[in-house]
């Protein structure tokens, strides 16, 4: 069965080429457009990785993330955060609100997927996923 | 930093245009003493004697306008003493006292006297308002610099450079995510087999979305760049509003149609020319259509009427977005409010677009301003004069349609 990624960024955009990235990959996407609803999509599909992003409306990355951490149902899901923004202490603040790991935009697409395969596996015990495209 | 008082001398005088003014002057808060000092006057006052008077907070109109948190208008003025220095020497028969904020925190007091009676109208006291805003953040500013001033003004400062960097840096990346990733995912061939086809063209359209976005980006930096250094080179010719005004919504409908957002235009055809700098215009009302766009929720509209109002052409942007609470209308034109409310969100372009826009309308002699109710929309409102003599004095020379 594919791996679920739930894909969080108040970008159209982005989630689109980000979408098209993982879904060439062999992942099946979900997507949501603020930190709220990304929470709520966590909570109903159990994703396999959460993509988040960290500025957003209605509810910011790092609120997400702890939200979803300290939730018993969601807090193994693993977030991996992704953001434009050039704050100087952005990866500790992102680790601190739980998050397994940051990726800088722009990013390359490669190293992209070999980061959420990573920790996909990581977390299944290290089986080896098919990546398709890769 | 020497254009500081240059720059501060250009801002105070816009933001009192029309107002024969006798007297004007900054104080800027000192927290430590908690006492306000003045530190800059212009106007009949011998500068060098004025020039570091203090006032407790609280005392005098300049005070009591910081301690309550309020403007203050004071008219038919009489007695010498009543309000203290700020501003009496007994011949004041109107003065105004505005509270300068920056980021929302009292940073000083601007305050206006006259010499006959003047009734101040809103938008005087809210261009005043302003542009004392902007003369106590440069003072502030040139403290720094000079390496006078409190740590906390300093702090914020520092903030507020780095927030305009980090928001440019932001406003950089998330283009460049969608173009860099949209063309590896068609160059790289991830994409490939036929199911894939359809979508290239949207990444495509994505990539084009970003470019143009990072274009107004370059723009308004670059507005705001010669802003900053006071140079207002405009490039007068006779302009056709209807035409620019239907190249504008064209430009912006790829944009508008990807939200669902339907854009009407009211304009008469018989709309006179308007002498104007026709690319500065176009910024205007780029900025203006992209802000009613932000601010317009999917399926939403956005209505462009135009017409004559005295010697004026009046332009509106009307949209049916969440609106702008009543407080912040009279700052959603300041650059710091801009950039403070951006650093929270701002999903397209980099929220300078009204700053920029106002500071291009005020070039050409114009007004703008803002009207909402929350829940209901915006309605953004531009006049350019229309001085006949200066339309006949130009004759078309230039091609009036360059861009």
């Amino acid at each position: 069965m594919k791996k679920k990624i739930l894909v969080v960024d108040d970008e159209a955009h982005i989630i689109k080429i980000v979408k098209a990235r993982l879904e060439a990959n062999n992942y099946e996407v979900l997507t949501a457009y603020d930190g709220l609803s990304g929470i709520d999509k966590a909570v109903k599909f159990k994703p396999d990785l959460i993509l988040l992003d960290l500025m957003m409306p209605v509810m910011d990355g790092y609120e997400a993330c702890r939200r979803l951490k300290a939730d018993p149902d969601t807090k193994g899901i693993p977030v991996l955060v992704f953001s434009a923004t050039s704050q100087p202490n952005v990866i500790e603040k992102a680790t601190q609100a739980g998050a397994a790991d940051f990726i800088e935009k722009p990013f390359d697409g490669d190293v992209l997927i070999y980061e959420i395969d990573m920790i996909v596996n990581r977390r299944k015990g290290g089986e080896k996923e098919d990546t398709g495209n890769r | 930093m020497g254009y500081i008082p240059e720059l501060i001398d250009h801002v105070l005088k816009k933001g009192m245009e029309g107002i024969s003014t006798r007297e004007g002057g900054i104080f800027l808060v000192d927290r430590d003493k908690q006492e306000l000092n003045l530190r800059l006057v212009f106007g009949k006052r011998d500068e060098k004697s004025a020039r570091g008077y203090r006032l407790k907070l609280g005392e005098g109109i300049a005070g009591r306008a910081v301690s309550e948190d309020r403007h203050i208008v004071l008219h038919e003025v009489q007695e010498k003493s009543f309000f203290n220095y700020a501003a009496g020497t007994g011949e004041e028969r109107s003065i105004l006292c505005v509270p300068l904020k920056l980021s929302a925190k009292l940073v000083g007091v601007g305050y206006l006297s006259t010499e006959r009676f003047h009734n101040f109208a809103e938008e005087e006291i809210t261009s005043w308002t302003s542009a004392g805003e902007i003369a106590a953040q440069l003072l502030i500013l040139e403290d720094i610099y000079e390496g006078r001033g409190d740590n906390s003004d300093a702090d914020y400062i520092n903030r507020t450079r780095s927030d305009l960097l980090m928001l440019v840096t932001h406003e950089i990346r998330a283009p460049l995510t969608v173009i860099k990733e949209g063309i590896s995912l068609i160059c790289d061939g991830v994409i490939t087999d036929k199911l894939w086809e359809g979508r290239k063209l949207s990444f495509l359209e994505a990539i084009r979305h970003e470019i143009d976005r990072l274009s107004r980006l370059i723009q308004n930096l670059a507005a705001l760049a010669r802003m900053d250094l006071g140079k207002t080179d405009l490039i007068i010719n006779p302009v056709s509003l209807t035409a620019l005004l239907d190249d504008v919504a064209e430009l912006m409908s790829p944009l508008a149609k990807k939200r669902h957002i339907l854009i009407v235009k009211d304009v008469p055809l018989t709309l006179p020319d308007v002498p104007a700098d026709r690319d500065k215009l176009m910024q205007v009302i780029v900025n203006l259509l992209n802000n009613a766009i932000k601010f317009t929720p999917q399926d939403g509209r956005i209505i462009i009427k135009a017409g004559m109002e005295q010697d004026s052409i009046k332009i509106c942007i009307e949209d049916n977005g969440m609106g702008i609470q009543r407080e912040e209308l009279p700052r959603i034109f300041n650059k710091l409010y801009s950039l403070n409310t951006s650093t929270t969100r701002s999903s397209d372009g980099m929220g300078l677009g009204l700053y920029i826009a106002k500071a291009i309308i005020d070039s050409h002699g114009g007004k703008i301003w803002a009207e909402s109710e929350i829940g209901k929309g915006s309605k953004l409102f531009f006049t350019l004069p229309q001085r006949v003599g200066l339309l006949h004095k130009i004759h078309e020379e230039e091609n009036p349609c360059s861009r």
